[in-house]
Parts: structure tokens; sequence; C-alpha cells
């Protein structure tokens, strides 16, 4: 497992280049590619990159991230390079911008190995609802490796990039990061700009690190995390993420709320994960039962939400201006109408149809409405969680990553199965996703500490104390 | 379970063509997410429009200003049928 911070120190020792470093990754990708982990690899743009890189190292100005080979979720946009969102419907779609965490990550001129695959438009939990590549679980190829950011995980997991940015709007960041035996962080709604991803529920969506280690995770969101006018909802909020490395833990209160221990809990997820409480005792944390009473309304409020948000955003496909065009379509109407039909998969269908419902004239109060309503309250209950506790410890998915085309034909156990991750999303709240152990058929199991708003850093450096004394599972690959 | 004729409404709103093999899965998946959906009205909860722990909260407005798009070359590439830098669509007006 090689971290960024290892790969900072060789190639600031100059152990290593980051040409050398580069050519690596990219031969195992290439000898790897059975995982489908990348929808497009850039190994001339990489290429050209490392050497810039390698230039900056040498005059001794290099950033932290200057000359690291990381790979990116396929729906951040690239400039001039695929950004398909998994889809039919963007499959040539070459952005003319970049989004404003790229213009981040090369101003410290990182590598850029390529573009990672995910459930189409981020909606799925397994990664198969994927048009093009669908990756495999680096722990048992039979495997998904969770969704949406699955390509990502599957990456970072048989280190196929030292690291890699994802998105998670209701736990496509930390169900796979957990499904692959790696950390993953959906940091604070407002930290990280949106501009440049691929909008699938806007009040929900987050872009955050997925990495071998907390402290990586640390290292990614400051250069990628701040304030940006093309995204209103980033707050200026100066945080160094890595201020709370080397803290004790001792003295904090961790929160478990009852309801995530309950029934449909796995029992060797739930006994890793109350290992892990017990572990944060023994270092001097104080461990306090709390409740989250909304939490049996999260995943209808949850999607409702989502979906509405999506059934919106979506609606700009419509074969004009960018994106896949039907043939010789008779009527505008019909360009329209067979450009989405052809164009979008059967589950963005879905979620299309369900946020459409929820909106529509009659059901809006029933269903949209009052999914906004458990939303203040989810968002209340976290408050008064956080007026008592520092973090809250949970499982980051109720199972370890299950069979290729298990739940696939079940949306309904597939969005239960979001259960775990979702009211970070509601309440706009830090979650981080550690691996924990495996279960007894070696696929890793995740924990989840949370915090309140803007405590990032405290969720980074608690993940890192646990991290210390029990290192990732590894891949055989 | 949800009726063809509310499922071609949706269809309507959503600018999505459906095969009639297809009316009858997404029928039936429909009408099991709305069961789970459904769950959601047995909270009490009242959605309070002025309450100002919104979940996504705003940075102020930024200035109105134009600034100049210099890759009109990226945007036209990507259009699917272009003709002068002008995107090209069916015959709307008669």
């Amino acid at each position: 497992m090689t971290t960024v911070s290892l790969l900072r120190k060789k190639l600031d020792q100059k152990e290593i280049s980051s040409v050398e470093l580069t050519k690596e990754y990219l031969k195992k990708i290439h000898e790897n590619e059975h995982l489908g982990a990348f929808n497009t690899v850039c190994e001339d743009e990489a290429l050209i990159s490392a050497a810039k890189a390698d230039e900056r190292i040498a005059s001794g100005d290099s950033a932290p991230l200057t000359g690291i080979p990381m790979a990116i979720k396929d729906n951040i946009c690239t400039k001039g390079i695929k950004t398909t969102c998994s889809s039919k419907m963007l499959e040539s779609y070459a952005p003319p911008y970049d989004a404003t965490v790229m213009e981040k990550l090369n101003s410290q001129n990182v590598v850029v190995l390529g573009k990672t695959s995910m459930d189409e438009f981020a909606m799925g939990g397994s990664s198969q609802t994927s048009a093009l590549q669908k990756p495999k679980n680096p722990f048992n190829i039979e495997c998904v490796p969770g969704g949406s950011s699955g390509g990502s995980a599957t990456a970072v997991s048989a280190g196929l990039c030292s690291a890699a940015l994802g998105s998670d709007t209701g736990g496509s960041i930390r169900q796979p990061a957990s499904f692959c035996g790696i950390t993953g962080i959906k940091p604070t709604y407002g930290t990280v700009s949106r501009f440049g991803l691929v909008a699938f529920g806007s009040s929900l969506d987050q872009i955050g690190p997925m990495a071998n280690s907390a402290e990586d995770c640390g290292i990614i969101l400051n250069a990628i995390a701040g304030q940006d006018k093309h995204d209103r909802t980033t707050r200026k909020h100066e945080i160094d993420f890595l201020s709370c490395i080397g803290n004790s833990i001792k003295g904090m209160k961790i929160g478990l709320p009852k309801e995530f221990f309950g029934n449909g809990i796995d029992e060797e997820v739930k006994t890793a994960v109350l290992n892990v409480a017990k572990f944060y005792e023994n270092m001097g944390a104080e461990l306090v039962e709390v409740s989250m009473p909304t939490l049996k309304y999260a995943v209808s409020a949850y999607y409702l939400l989502a979906c509405a948000e999506a059934s919106s955003n979506l609606s700009r496909y419509d074969g004009v201006k960018y994106g896949y065009r039907t043939d010789a379509p008779e009527s505008y109407d019909e360009l329209i109408k067979k450009t989405r039909s052809e164009g979008f998969g059967t589950e963005v269908k879905r979620r299309i149809l369900l946020g459409t419902y929820a909106l529509s004239s009659g059901y809006y109060d029933a269903y949209y409405k009052k999914a906004l309503a458990v939303r203040q309250q989810c968002k209340a209950e976290h408050d008064e969680i956080f007026s008592k506790c520092d973090l809250m410890l949970t499982p980051t998915a109720p199972t370890v990553a299950y069979k290729v085309g298990a739940n696939i034909d079940d949306p309904v156990k597939m969005y239960l199965a979001d259960i775990c991750t979702v009211t970070a999303n509601i309440a706009g709240i830090p979650a981080i996703s550690v691996p924990c152990g495996c279960d007894k058929s070696g696929m890793p199991i995740g924990f989840s500490l949370s915090a309140k708003r803007f405590d990032d850093a405290k969720l980074i450096g608690a993940a890192d104390i646990f991290e210390k004394e029990n290192p990732h599972p590894t891949a055989n690959i | 379970m949800i009726s063809k004729e509310n499922l071609e409404l949706l269809c309507e709103l959503s600018k999505l063509h459906l095969t009639e093999e297809e009316f009858a899965e997404y029928g039936k998946e429909m009408t099991d997410i709305i069961s789970l959906m459904d769950t959601i009205g047995e909270s009490d909860f009242e959605y309070n429009l002025i309450d100002t722990t919104n979940a996504v909260p705003f940075s102020e407005l930024r200035a109105d200003e134009i600034e100049t798009f210099d890759n009109m070359k990226g945007i036209v590439d990507n259009g699917p049928q272009t003709v002068a830098n002008q995107f090209v669509v069916p015959k709307i007006v008669d």
C-alpha cells in the first residue's frame, strides 16, 4: 500500500521521478484492465503532466500533490478529456472547461492517470448501472466494488493510482471505500466546489477524496477545498484538514446511535464496528448511546429529494447542445424524447420518473415537501447529538460487498442498502469511512465517523489514530 | 399499482418514451418504490419554510459581471449537429 505522503517524500528526495512513478501506475492499469476501473486512461497527458511536475520538483517548488498520480471519477469535468458519467448519453463528451477541483489539482501539477468508471450519472450503489466499464472488487472480482464511485475505489484498492476523487450524494464515496478496504471522506456540504461536477442531487452532492489513509484524504482536501465564485453553496471556511493529526482522542465523546445497530445490519459488520468503539474507548474516548428516530424515514426522504433534483438536473440532456442525439428525428419533441429514451439507462430513467412523480401536481406536498420536513428534523437530531458528542460512530454499510448481479433487479432492496450513509448527506455533515478488518469471506468491512459541520479535520484525526494501529486490508491482485 | 395513465403522464413530463414491455416493468417497480416512499407519510413533521437551519446554506451573491469564455470551439465541437457556431435542431415552426 503506497500512500500519498510516502510518495511525496520519495519524489522530493529524488528516490523516484514522477515520470517513473506514472509509468509504473500506467503499466499496472494495463495489467489490470479486467478490473474495469477506468473508462478513459490518459496515458499521453499523464506523462506530459509528470514531466512538468518533475521540473517543478527539481526547482524546489513542489506543492503537496505535485507529481502525484491520481484518478478522477468520470463525472468531474476535465477539459478536453472525456467525461462520460458512464452513460451512453455523454459517451463522447469532452468538456470545454475544467471543474474547479481540477483547476486546483492542476495548479499543484497533479498527474491525472484517467477517468474512473461509476454508476451511470452516479445513480446506484454497485457501479453496475454503468453503460461503459463495470468495475470489479479487487478483493474478489466476482463481487461489486460498491458505488457510485466504484471505479475510483477499485483503482485505489488495487494500487492503480495513489488516490482518487469521487463524489458522494448518498454514500457514493463511503460505501465503495468500505467495500474495497480504503478510506473515503464526504466533506461537509459547502467545503468543495461542485462547479464542473455533473449534477445529480445538487443539495446533496459533494466531491471528496478516496485514498489509502485518512492523512492522504486530508492532504487532498487541503488542495481542493475552498470558496468558489462559481458555486454559491461553498463556504468561506479556512480549515487545515491535517490539523488534528496526532491529537489524542482522550476525553472525546463518541455517540453510538442505537438505530444503526439494529436489525438489517450484518452481525459480522456490527461486531467489527463495536470493536472499533472498544478501541476508541481503550484510547480514552467516552462512548455515549444516542438516538436518531428519523432514520426510519431517511431512505425515503433521501430518494425523494435526490430524484426530484435529478429529474430537474437531467432535463438538460435533450440532444441539442452536447451529448448523445438520436438519428433522424422527425420533430423537436421526438428529438428530445428519443434522445433521452435511448441515451439514459434503466436506473436513470427510473429515478427521473420517481423525481417527476414527487414534484408533480397533487403529490408535491405528500412527497417532496414531506421529505424537506424530514430533512429539517434529521438536521435538528444531528445538532442535538453533536451538542453531546464530538463524533458519531456507525457502520458504513449494512453488509460487505455482494456478488455482481445480486440486487440489480430489486431497486427497493438496493435503495434500502443506503440506510447507513444517506443521513450525512441529508444533514450536510462530514463523514469518513475507514476499513476495520474483513468478514469470514475475506471482504472488507468499513466503519463510519461523522461530526458536526466543518469538523472534518476532527474526523481525519480520529480516523488516523485507528489506522495507525489497524492497517488497511490489502487486496491480493 | 401505479396506473398506466399515470405512468404515461410521468413519461410525458419526463420526456421519456417507454415501450409496452418497459411500461409493464416500470409500472411494477414504480409501485414498489412508491410504497417505500409512502412510509414518509407516517411522520408528523411539518416543513418550516423560514427555518434558518436549512441544510443548504448559501454564500453571498457574486457581482453580476460578464466574463468571456475563451473556448467556443470546445463548445461547438460537442454539439451533435452545428452550422456556423449554431446548434441545429429539427424544424420547430411550419
